[in-house]
């Protein structure tokens, strides 16, 4: 670049700076999404929003003048004068629109923050999510359109940057990586220091401090030779540079991450840097790298060379090019195949948490001498079997009534075999399976059991459980306000349903707390985790609540079922487990209370019908005994023992649990099981069917029917491996582009080295080895996109698998992004980006091979 | 000649033996008949310049010569072998062995500094590097280059470009050189010294130099001068040579049936 045109060591620092500015507005657009933090919970959130926009303001509009300046001094009608317009163009019209845009968007947040944010869907939805619709749809669609003004800007940077002499390049990637050390350095002191007084004082942190430390002192070192250009064992240095960043990523596995924001943010930005340093460590590599490889062989001297060299500064540009291209697929089809390998695992994780391994069942109906069946699966592998009936009956509560999947379990042996007892633990479920034995012990529960599931049944992700207990923003505050609403809209209906008249004033003369029982009450709520209604709609909500249940008190409702019909009392229950000593009729009501067989129900299902643990619900199976006009419905009444959540929406909606005997005597089966659950070894789940076989040799029976859980689920996993492949195809479409971009490099490094080839045909290599010298090339840049780009995809899967990405619970039933990194999908990943390349390569190589030596060399 | 040994210990002298070469070039319809029957025998050792106004075919005949374009009738043999017969595999592995080439504009690769080049056709070959780096430099220094040897091409003057391409020529011991007007770029000093070079290597190692060369001082000193004219070889001069007896008179003139072609 001649200096004269005017590209001062300020140009490129200022483009640096504008792009950290874009890609860090980017990186606060994604966080503030991500964390769903409302911005009146940061007191100066106005500070950090003015300064962001003014600073956005001033660099892009500075960069935009500077361009449109430097444009002038560049000949009238110059490829380069028409660029740096264009560029000054852009950088102008960002540098305007995209502060305002960023600062509604803020407002747009700010004003919007009680919904959740989530990621997916397009501005349609989000448009239908939020309250301003068209104000804010719009501005996302600006803030589209802005990114997409930033790709461009980028797309034009990439080309005036590879305007600036080398030595200014050189110099801003130091200048680069100097602070990207720094900021790393800080970050682990402080992340470290933070981790050590929070947390116990491992040996881990402390090597991994001491370690950072080392290499941060020694990369420094590695800087500054560099920078004057002494010659030294560089591959060395790389390596040791790249073992070093290896390190740092690392030191991310065995950390969990605490709770809260900072660590986030420590987190996020330690990757990040880890992130940048690995990259330049890569590219650091390259040339000793390749200068090993020359050494191997002439073809790959020659390949190695003509990548390594120099020469031409436009082949440098668009080598880049193809290696970003393909840098950026791989990445990319890394990252959607680890998301949908993550739904998948998630998928699977339940499934196998909620279903047996291998099931031994017959096609229809019940089987007989079950124990001996029982007593032959023990075959080396398994590690548990329970027996299982099943069948399809009616739950109903007073509210509604849902048909399930009713099971009568073993409750001894079913917790080794599915995951049950863990769905049912305090921080997912209510009740125990104990109490199905023991049924009594349910008219005597403990209050804690007798709560919601629904707020704490959720799973968090980076931040604690705790947190959000009291907190009760975002999600869980959304659920609660449902509930809230339910019950006001319950006890409403339950009003009009009436009809009588009555009018519901509140009742002041006669407080519904007794005071005496304040401390404990409130002693109940912060136990359980539950906010009382302190808004007055949910005061109003209550006291409606308590003048029905008096009501029905004085009215004395002759139904013998009346605590189970009525949706009053357990609701009211929840706040006031003791109330029962101020309402004699209720109580009068509820006294006879037998001893009922108790039934584990699902979340959705407590949801839907409004149950807690303790309440009765009504059991009908549609085959009864015969009566005159055919089979009469038989009914039975259970006790709820248990509610659990097994986090896949149909088992929580459509399982209900009994005891095997209890569903024998409902289901009239007699002493006859529908089936065998049967859970293997963890290690060898995925060699269930020679398991499964195994066992079917073992029972000898032929009537009954051995099925794994892939089996089982082969439509489910069928129907994801198929989406999975479409993805991969679809996908390996961008790669196929980027392997476009490395045909047309290598055509071009065809034309441009054709002499060249005219003399090494001229010196005796074949035809042969020409086209090894140019697949060979593609070869390189095929390896180096796909290293550069497996890394990056890996990073990014790494950062969404442990710092996460909220999704909402409503819509996806899982409350974060699931991902799952798998090995085998990224070798193959890269595998398949290599081929490509090398592939792509072919037809110039074969081109380059079919020179004549004589045209080569003729042509001055 | 007339003795009939002296014939036969001449021919098994011969390493270069043409005949009946004719280049036609077919473009655009326009057949242009660049060759017209030559006969040529070149005896090992010799030192041949070849000259003739451009047009002449000067240059096709030394690429046909080296292998590089094939003839459209007519042979080349080196010791007996036609080598317009070879497959390109065995092409490749001739010219790597027996021929040097030395282009006029030199001809080196551009990323590669003066040692590699003068190493490449040995790696071409796959020789085991460290004896091949040996003779490169050996060779380097042999043509007053060692001070130079890591510098690339473009840092490199005329003369020393050229003085590489001499010594990549020489590193595989070829049989032949062939030498495309390998002083057409240079200035008088330089291409004396460069001439002296090509003399001292012929007089040492016995290498058969055939050199294209537009100019008459320097073909005035080699022993044996081929003049082309319109195809076919109008002279050829034998000054007195120390390998040799007196040259033979033009025989060639007589053989050549280039006498119907119509003169350019």
């Amino acid at each position: 670049m001649n200096p004269q045109r005017g590209f001062g060591p300020g140009a490129g620092l200022l483009l640096v700076g504008a792009w950290l500015l874009s890609a860090a507005t980017i990186a606060a657009f994604w966080t503030s999404a991500t964390w769903q933090r409302p911005l009146k919970d940061h007191p100066q959130w106005w500070l950090p929003t003015a300064a962001g926009v003014a600073l956005a303001f001033l660099i892009q509009g500075s960069i935009g003048s500077w361009f449109w300046r430097k444009a002038r001094l560049l000949p009238r009608g110059s490829r380069g004068r028409v660029r740096l317009r264009l560029a000054g163009m852009l950088a102008g019209f960002d540098g305007l629109i995209g502060p305002p845009l960023a600062a509604a968007f803020g407002y747009a947040t700010y004003a919007n923050f009680q919904r959740p944010f989530t990621l997916s869907g397009g501005p349609s939805e989000m448009l239908l999510a939020f309250k301003w619709d068209l104000v804010v749809s719009a501005v996302l669609w600006a803030w589209y359109a802005r990114v997409a003004l930033c790709a461009l800007l980028f797309v034009v940077t990439i080309s005036t940057w590879f305007l600036l002499r080398e030595r200014l390049r050189t110099r801003i990637w130091m200048v680069a990586d100097i602070v990207m050390l720094l900021m790393l350095a800080a970050l682990t002191q402080v992340g470290g220091t933070t981790w050590r007084l929070l947390f116990a004082d491992g040996p881990l942190s402390n090597s991994v401090i001491a370690l950072c430390g080392v290499g941060f002192a020694y990369l420094m070192l590695d800087i500054g030779l560099h920078a004057r250009e002494s010659a030294g064992p560089l591959a060395t240095r790389s390596a040791a540079g790249m073992a070093l960043a290896g390190v740092i990523v690392w030191s991310f596995f065995d950390r969990p991450m605490p709770p809260g924001d900072a660590h986030l943010v420590l987190g996020i930005a330690r990757l990040a840097c880890a992130t940048w340093l690995l990259l330049r460590c890569v590219a650091r590599t390259t040339q000793p790298l390749l200068r090993l490889v020359e050494s191997l062989d002439f073809r790959a001297l020659v390949a190695a060379r003509h990548l390594r060299a120099k020469k031409s500064g436009f082949l440098a540009f668009i080598a880049t090019l193809s290696i970003m291209a393909v840098t950026l697929s791989t990445c990319m089809l890394c990252v959607v195949l680890s998301v949908m390998g993550g739904f998948r695992k998630d998928l699977k994780d339940k499934i196998l948490g909620n279903h047996a391994h291998v099931v031994v069942d017959v096609p229809h109906g019940t089987f007989t001498g079950w124990r001996q069946t029982l007593a032959a699966t023990r075959v080396p592998g398994v590690v548990a079997a329970t027996p299982y009936v099943q069948g399809e009956v009616m739950v109903g509560s007073t509210s509604s009534r849902e048909g399930v999947v009713i099971r009568g379990i073993d409750p001894e042996s079913i917790c080794s075999v599915t995951s049950l007892c863990e769905n049912m633990s305090a921080e997912r479920g209510r009740g125990g399976l104990h109490y199905l034995r023991h049924p009594e012990e349910l008219l005597d529960l403990p209050a804690h059991e007798r709560t919601s599931v629904l707020p704490v049944g959720i799973e968090r992700s980076g931040r604690g459980i705790g947190a959000d207990e009291q907190g009760g923003s975002g999600v869980v505050a959304d659920l609660e306000q449902l509930l809230e609403s339910d019950l006001l809209r319950a006890a409403q209906n339950t009003d009009s349903g009436r009809g009588n008249g009555i009018a519901l004033e509140p009742l002041p003369e006669r407080d519904v707390v007794d005071p005496s029982d304040e401390d404990g009450a409130s002693d109940g709520q912060a136990e359980l985790g539950l906010e009382r209604p302190t808004s007055p709609e949910g005061r109003a909500a209550e006291r409606v609540v308590e003048a029905l249940r008096e009501l029905d008190a004085e009215l004395d409702v002759p139904s013998a079922g009346a605590a189970s019909e009525r949706s009053g009392p357990p609701l009211a229950d929840r706040d006031k487990p003791n109330a029962e000593h101020d309402f004699p009729a209720l109580r009068r009501s509820s006294a006879p209370q037998q001893v009922l067989p108790g039934i584990v129900v699902g979340r959705e299902l407590a949801r839907s019908l409004r149950l807690f643990v303790g309440d009765e619900v009504d059991v009908i199976s549609p085959f009864g005994e015969l009566g005159p006009t055919g089979p009469l419905p038989k009914a039975r009444r259970f006790r709820v023992a248990g509610i659990f959540y097994s986090g896949m929406y149909e088992y929580d909606m459509k399982l209900v649990y009994v005891t095997l005997e209890a569903a024998q005597t409902f289901l009239a089966t007699e002493d006859t099981v529908t089936g065998i659950e049967i859970k293997l070894d963890e290690s060898r789940i995925d060699d269930a069917p020679r398991l499964a076989a195994a066992i079917r040799t073992q029972i000898d029976r032929s009537d009954l029917r051995v099925e794994d859980w892939q089996q089982r689920n082969r439509n489910l996993f069928g129907a994801l491996a198929l989406e999975k492949l479409a993805m991969f195809l679809v996908l390996g479409i961008a790669i196929l582009i980027a392997g476009f971009c490395v045909f047309g490099t290598l055509t071009l490094m065809v034309q441009e080295k054709a002499r060249e080839v005219g003399i090494l045909m001229a010196m005796g290599t074949t035809r042969g080895d020409i086209v090894s010298v140019f697949l060979l090339e593609g070869l390189f840049i095929g390896l180096f996109g796909a290293a550069m780009g497996l890394g990056l995809g890996f990073d990014l899967s790494f950062g969404a698998e442990h710092f996460g990405i909220r999704m909402n619970p409503e819509v996806y039933y899982i409350d974060r992004l699931p991902v799952h990194t798998d090995p085998t999908e990224f070798a193959l990943v890269g595998l398949a980006a290599i081929a490509i390349c090398t592939l792509a390569t072919i037809f110039p190589a074969v081109v380059a091979s079919r020179t004549s030596p004589l045209e080569a060399l003729r042509h001055e | 000649m007339s003795d009939p040994s002296d014939q036969e210990a001449r021919r098994s002298d011969v390493i270069i033996e043409v005949r009946g070469v004719t280049k036609r070039f077919d473009q655009e319809g326009a057949n242009v008949q660049v060759l017209s029957g030559i006969d040529l025998d070149i005896r090992n050792g010799e030192m041949i310049c070849i000259q003739g106004r451009s047009g002449a075919g000067k240059s096709t005949l030394l690429h046909i010569l080296g292998t590089l374009d094939l003839p459209s009738t007519g042979s080349v043999s080196y010791h007996g072998q036609d080598v317009t017969r070879f497959s390109s595999r065995q092409l490749a592995a001739f010219r790597n062995q027996t021929i040097g080439f030395v282009f006029q504009f030199h001809h080196l690769l551009p990323e590669f500094d003066a040692l590699e080049n003068v190493m490449m056709p040995g790696l071409v070959q796959g020789r085991h590097r460290p004896p091949l780096r040996k003779r490169a430099q050996e060779l380097l220094n042999s043509v007053g280059l060692g001070h130079r040897m890591t510098h690339r091409p473009g840092e490199l003057s005329g003369g020393e470009q050229q003085r590489v391409a001499l010594a990549r020529a020489l590193v595989m011991r070829p049989k032949v050189i062939l030498a495309d007007e390998p002083t057409g770029n240079l200035d008088t000093t330089t291409s004396d010294a460069m001439f002296a070079l090509f003399f001292d290597l012929n007089r040492e190692l016995g290498t058969t130099f055939v050199i294209v060369t537009h100019s008459d001082d320097l073909a005035e000193r080699m022993p044996r001068r081929i003049v082309m004219s319109d195809g076919v070889i109008a002279k050829d001069l034998r000054r007195d040579s120390p390998f040799r007896g007196p040259a033979a008179p033009p025989q060639a003139v007589a053989d050549e049936p280039g006498a119907s072609l119509d003169p350019l």
